[in-house]
């Protein structure tokens, strides 16, 4: 009998991805938002050793809804890197994060948040990551890597050739969206969706997200740095 | 464009508030169902897909419009070369007849080669799923209705050609 040999990998490149966390308050932490100053103080000196500054401070107060309102918190150099503070929620997003530099930005966002959870004694109802990621496929056509996840009854639907097979997964507490990339040749874009229990740790969060990406170039065949 | 990513100009539904409303189908409208609304980003990813958003990558201007027509192997080489040696825009140009020659679908990667002597290229290497006789009659379709005359503005640090896959 033959040996068996592992299907061969795709290789495979993340030139861009965007990552955005969530934490949906339990209450409005309108008190808070009173007297502004001590909550932004409080941010702003636990994100300063990783680079934030005054400068890179926005209000958001010109808005019909309070909800709306909101203090913005980006790191200038590198850039892509922001805090979205609201009365409802507070909202991270980060551009093209590695997975080596891991322990270090959950470092600074842990810091950023327990200043909010303490100083605007915001308590969190639910959290959630988001992450959206082209992924440029050098080895093989997309349509290729992706047309096995469907049946082939699938393809009968509509009439005509298909372009390009993708999927969309709902599960209780995450999805995933499989599409092709507007941005990128070759290149598919990837969004993962999961929602977190209050008391999960930044750490575990990021545990998730990492498994879920292993997992998708497990099942899609590719190989390269996540 | 695949049907998914072409979805993306629909409508689609809005962020409930935080505190009020009942949740919706995902359809409004097209799903009478009590089925409970599917967490929904806050932020940046504001439609179901996302991929609006920030979907114009920041990227080196000097291969701006590139990324989304090649495959970048080695992507910040390829593209110092191509900004060094002001290839942009006979690339950009080299989409359509490329396309008319091999097909819309067809993968187009961009490699640098060297030579024994140093001399760098980059190659256009256009993957092609069929047999050999019919790549060299693509190349040639695209060497005779484009290429030749655009060669000499490449200055020999730009080269076509394919690869059976």
């Amino acid at each position: 009998m033959p040996p068996k040999t592992a299907p061969e990998k795709t290789q495979a490149e993340v030139p861009y991805s965007l990552l955005e966390y969530s934490a949906i308050f339990k209450k409005p932490i309108v008190e808070a938002f009173g007297t502004p100053a001590i909550l932004i103080a409080a941010v702003l000196n636990a994100l300063e050793p990783w680079g934030f500054a005054l400068d890179g401070v926005e209000a958001k107060t010109h808005t019909e809804k309070l909800s709306e309102y909101a203090v913005i918190f980006r790191r200038s150099a590198p850039p892509g890197l922001s805090l979205t503070l609201g009365l409802g929620k507070v909202v991270v997003t980060a551009e093209n994060l590695v997975w080596a530099e891991a322990e270090h930005f959950i470092a600074q966002m842990s810091a950023a948040l327990n200043a909010i959870l303490q100083t605007g004694r915001a308590e969190v109802q639910s959290q959630q990551v988001h992450m959206g990621m082209h992924i440029q496929l050098k080895t093989k056509p997309r349509k290729d890597v992706t047309a096995r996840l469907l049946d082939p009854v699938a393809f009968t639907i509509l009439d005509g050739e298909v372009k390009f097979p993708g999927i969309i997964l709902f599960h209780d507490k995450s999805s995933i969206v499989i599409d092709a990339s507007l941005a990128h040749a070759n290149g598919l874009f990837v969004r993962i969706a999961r929602e977190h229990p209050p008391e999960a740790t930044l750490q575990q969060l990021a545990e998730a997200l990492h498994k879920d990406e292993e997992q998708l170039f497990n099942v899609l065949g590719l190989e390269g740095i996540l | 464009m695949s049907a998914l990513a072409q979805l993306a100009h629909i409508e689609q539904p809005r962020v409930p508030p935080p505190y009020g409303a009942p949740p919706k189908g995902i359809w409004p409208g097209e799903q009478p169902t009590s089925q409970r609304k599917r967490p929904r980003p806050a932020g940046a990813f504001e439609d179901i897909y996302g991929q609006r958003v920030k979907w114009e990558a920041p990227s080196d201007s000097g291969i701006k419009g590139l990324e989304d027509a090649y495959v970048f192997e080695d992507r910040s080489a390829v593209a110092a070369f191509i900004g060094e040696n002001r290839l942009r825009g006979l690339l950009l140009q080299a989409r359509g007849p490329l396309a008319a020659a091999f097909g819309e679908a067809a993968v187009k990667t961009l490699r640098l080669v060297r030579d024994d002597e140093g001399f760098r290229t980059l190659f256009c290497l256009v993957m092609v799923p069929g047999e050999m006789q019919e790549a060299r009659r693509a190349l040639r379709l695209f060497d005779q209705q484009w290429w030749v005359d655009g060669c000499g503005q490449a200055a020999g640090k730009l080269n076509f050609d394919f690869e059976l896959v």
